[in-house]
């Protein structure tokens, strides 16, 4: 029992922050043969989110959430920009920013742009580097699904493979 | 295979090593010999983890986080009481433990399986991402398990070592639970 006491005691300094927080993000990205488009959507906490946002005003007097939509939309573009790379072969996929949704407890960034290559080579040569909110969390992670011709590929972007991945249909 | 690796990744984090810590309180009395026992212990955990995490991510239960994440430092530090108390010795006893805190635990991540897992995928990615959580146990405690041999080879007391390891836990999850306290009950 005395041996108990001390080590109990012994470890009372060690510090614990162990509430399992998680921070997550879910990425879709849809190749539309029909439209010729790529269509994606990337669906986030919206307490993360202002985080960043906030950290993009770092040296403002505006927080995020006094600013208009038309400066908020100007500010995601920019970051979802920065932090979303997606390449085929050796084509980098060129998309815009296109809008944001917000639910109860998410909030949705719409993009989309052409296609600028033959549908069928988007089956094989994905590069996908996706780095949003890691640079808030070291422990951020993206996961991201992959929709082409009626198939489905999901993967995560996270610290281990350093926000990166690649993949062939 | 994706949800197979975020179920052992969501055991095997480091960063939130409360999993880990109940895994070491849970497996306090077990040696290799009781190969039997560890397993039964360890699956009735992932039932109950399971059963409450697909009842919290549908919304057919919703508990306050804050009283979850109290709950769940309190299950470790109870785990380690209890054998404590018991004087280290195994019995059936542990299962039935080990499936009401897997319960508590489960809860506690049922809003992050909803928000990765989406309607389509939600049932087809339960499975494997259970299964990765089964795995991650498994793996933890045999390398738990195969400490223990180590010591009890080198000609440590057992007894010595759980005591030390209950210290431990006690402890830590001591700590815990007075950092989870919900402000309203101040």
């Amino acid at each position: 029992m005395l041996l108990l006491i001390l080590v109990c005691f012994g470890i009372c300094g060690f510090s614990t922050k162990v509430k399992h927080e998680f921070y997550v993000s879910v990425t879709d990205i849809y190749v539309d043969a029909e439209k010729g488009q790529i269509n994606g959507v990337v669906k986030c906490f919206p307490d993360d989110w202002e985080r960043a946002m906030n950290a993009l005003l770092a040296n403002k007097v505006q927080r995020y959430v006094q600013l208009d939509s038309t400066s908020q939309d100007s500010l995601h573009a920019v970051y979802l920009q920065k932090h979303l790379n997606v390449q085929v072969g050796e084509q980098s996929l060129k998309f815009g920013y296109s809008g944001t949704v917000r639910g109860p407890d998410e909030v949705y960034l719409l993009f989309e742009g052409p296609m600028e290559l033959a549908p069928e080579e988007y089956a094989s040569g994905w590069t996908v580097n996706q780095t949003l909110l890691a640079d808030i969390y070291p422990t951020q992670e993206n996961i991201v699904i992959l929709h082409y011709d009626g198939q489905k590929y999901t993967s995560s972007c996270r610290e281990g493979n350093e926000y990166e991945f690649n993949y062939s249909f | 295979m994706f949800y197979i690796e975020l179920g052992l990744r969501h055991i095997l984090d480091i960063e939130g090593y409360d999993h880990m810590l109940f895994l070491l309180a849970l497996t306090l009395p077990l040696t290799f010999r009781d190969w039997k026992q560890t397993l039964w212990w360890v699956t009735a955990f992932t039932v109950g983890h399971s059963l409450t995490l697909a009842l919290t991510a549908t919304e057919l239960i919703s508990m306050n986080s804050t009283w979850v994440e109290l709950g769940i430092a309190v299950t470790i530090f109870l785990t380690g009481l209890f054998h404590l108390l018991r004087n280290f010795s195994v019995s059936n006893s542990g299962r039935y433990l080990s499936l009401i805190f897997g319960a508590v635990h489960g809860m506690g991540f049922g809003s992050y399986y909803s928000f990765i897992a989406q309607d389509d995928v939600f049932w087809w990615a339960w499975l494997p991402f259970n299964v990765g959580i089964e795995l991650g146990q498994i793996l933890l405690v045999v390398v738990l398990l195969f400490v223990y041999s180590i010591f009890q080879k080198i000609g440590v007391s057992i007894k010595t070592v759980r005591i030390l390891v209950t210290g431990v836990v006690l402890t830590l999850s001591a700590q815990m639970i007075l950092e989870r306290i919900p402000n309203e009950l101040f």
